[in-house]
């Protein structure tokens, strides 16, 4: 992809110089605290979740008032954040804890996108933001994936796009096989070759955009912009962070082009997936 | 939600958070199937002897001397309950642990946050349909 002018692209490799000191007795029963806090937590959101689910139905067929329409609404949107918080401080804490890896097998990606944006729909509509999505079902091969995983990082760059573009906008995600890890203009790990079978996903919005001088530190730990501070919308920061952690788990690569007031495609590879020898078996999955 | 088609399905519950349980069966009754609940490990095999069951949906984390994978090792070891599908439903989402529970014999796995209610119920509803369970199943105490 070519930057359009004004644009600038940013490779997803910035990251806060490392503290050589260790970590503190405090700091190390913090992070446990958090840990175990957020383990404990997905009983009550399951709790939270499900029984909404069960309400928006029993209600939804007996009150046409818009006013409990809403309120649904509201408790849907909050529960959808409160999960979304709790699993990334669980990504968060195996990340620190050297625990947090990836199964990879060969999956359909189209399969697993098609899940999270049937998910991401309501969202989008309840916004007033368009949510397209395209790809050539026959184009597009095996990538080795963890499904999981694969799911987070699709909606953790879909439901940003959602977030921060205003009533009226669009947000379109598409698959396509591409020749390279990633352009000539996004630096690559060494060791890396830039050419290979790869699927490339991309998520363009047409939000607020990224500033210059932010863009460098999208994908680092807890970063949160100017804008975003400022907007309505919750955040840890760490969303985009576990993205990039996440897809360089797979051999892939993440990057975006932005620019402030027109809005930013974020973009990611993944290697395409090895014929299976014949006779071997398929890996199980959930 | 879907009726079931056919015969009632009779399945096992095995949830020790109250909560979480009663939500479970009451989704599940309304969607037509007969429930069964339990809290233990211990208890779970007891149902599971006492009257023959179409499916089985089960915790990891139990409280007692037996957790799910202890069950479903139980389960799989005998003549008589090996065939009964069961589903994982646990906050556990770590792929290590769906893949031990899959090599177990586990049916499928689903992580409790990560499906609505709604979606969860119409998974199992296929899955328990789709896997006749054998036509002897009671197991001697």
């Amino acid at each position: 992809m070519t930057p359009t002018p004004g644009s600038t692209t940013t490779r997803a490799t910035d990251e806060p110089p490392p503290t050589a000191a260790p970590p503190e007795a405090d700091s190390v029963s913090s992070e446990k605290f958090v840990t175990l806090t957020a383990h404990e937590m997905q009983v009550p959101i399951s709790v939270l979740s499900w029984n909404m689910g069960r309400l928006n139905r029993v209600l939804g067929t007996v009150s046409e008032r818009p006013d409990v329409r809403r309120i649904l609404d509201r408790l849907l949107e909050a529960n959808v954040r409160l999960t979304t918080l709790v699993e990334d401080l669980l990504n968060l804490a195996k990340l620190h804890e050297g625990a947090f890896r990836v199964y990879l097998r060969p999956i359909q990606l189209t399969e697993v996108a098609r899940r999270c944006l049937k998910t991401l729909e309501r969202e989008a509509e309840r916004r007033g933001v368009v949510l397209t999505w395209s790809w050539d079902q026959a184009q597009i091969p095996l990538t080795r994936g963890d499904p999981n995983r694969l799911s987070e990082v699709i909606t953790n760059l879909v439901s940003n796009g959602v977030k921060y573009t205003p009533r009226g906008g669009r947000v379109a995600i598409s698959i396509r096989s591409s020749s390279e890890l990633a352009p000539p203009t996004v630096p690559i790990p060494a060791g890396k070759t830039r050419t290979g079978k790869y699927l490339l996903v991309s998520v363009e919005d047409t939000g607020m955009g990224i500033p210059n001088d932010e863009q460098p530190k999208v994908f680092q730990q807890f970063f949160r912009g100017r804008k975003a501070f400022a907007s309505a919308e919750g955040g840890t920061g760490l969303g985009l962070y576990l993205v990039r952690r996440m897809v360089e788990q797979h051999g892939g690569a993440v990057w975006f082009v932005s620019r402030e007031g027109y809005g930013s495609t974020f973009f990611f590879t993944l290697p395409v997936a090895e014929p299976y020898p014949e006779g071997a078996e398929a890996t199980k999955s959930a | 939600m879907t009726p079931l088609l056919g015969a009632q399905k009779r399945v096992l519950v095995v949830e020790d958070e109250e909560a979480l349980l009663s939500t479970l069966c009451d989704e599940l009754e309304e969607s037509g199937f007969t429930v069964e609940p339990a809290v233990t490990g211990e208890e779970a095999l007891r149902k599971i002897r006492e009257k023959p069951l179409d499916g089985i949906i089960l915790d990891l984390l139990l409280p007692g001397g037996m957790d799910g994978l202890g069950v479903l090792a139980q389960l799989k070891e005998s003549e008589q309950t090996k065939d009964i599908p069961v589903v994982i439903l646990s906050n556990i989402g770590d792929d290590e642990k769906v893949r031990e529970a899959l090599d177990q014999g586990a049916d499928a796995y689903f992580v409790k946050t990560r499906y609505s209610l709604e979606d969860l119920i119409e998974r199992l509803r296929l899955l328990f349909q789709q896997k006749p369970a054998p036509p002897a199943q009671r197991i001697s105490p």
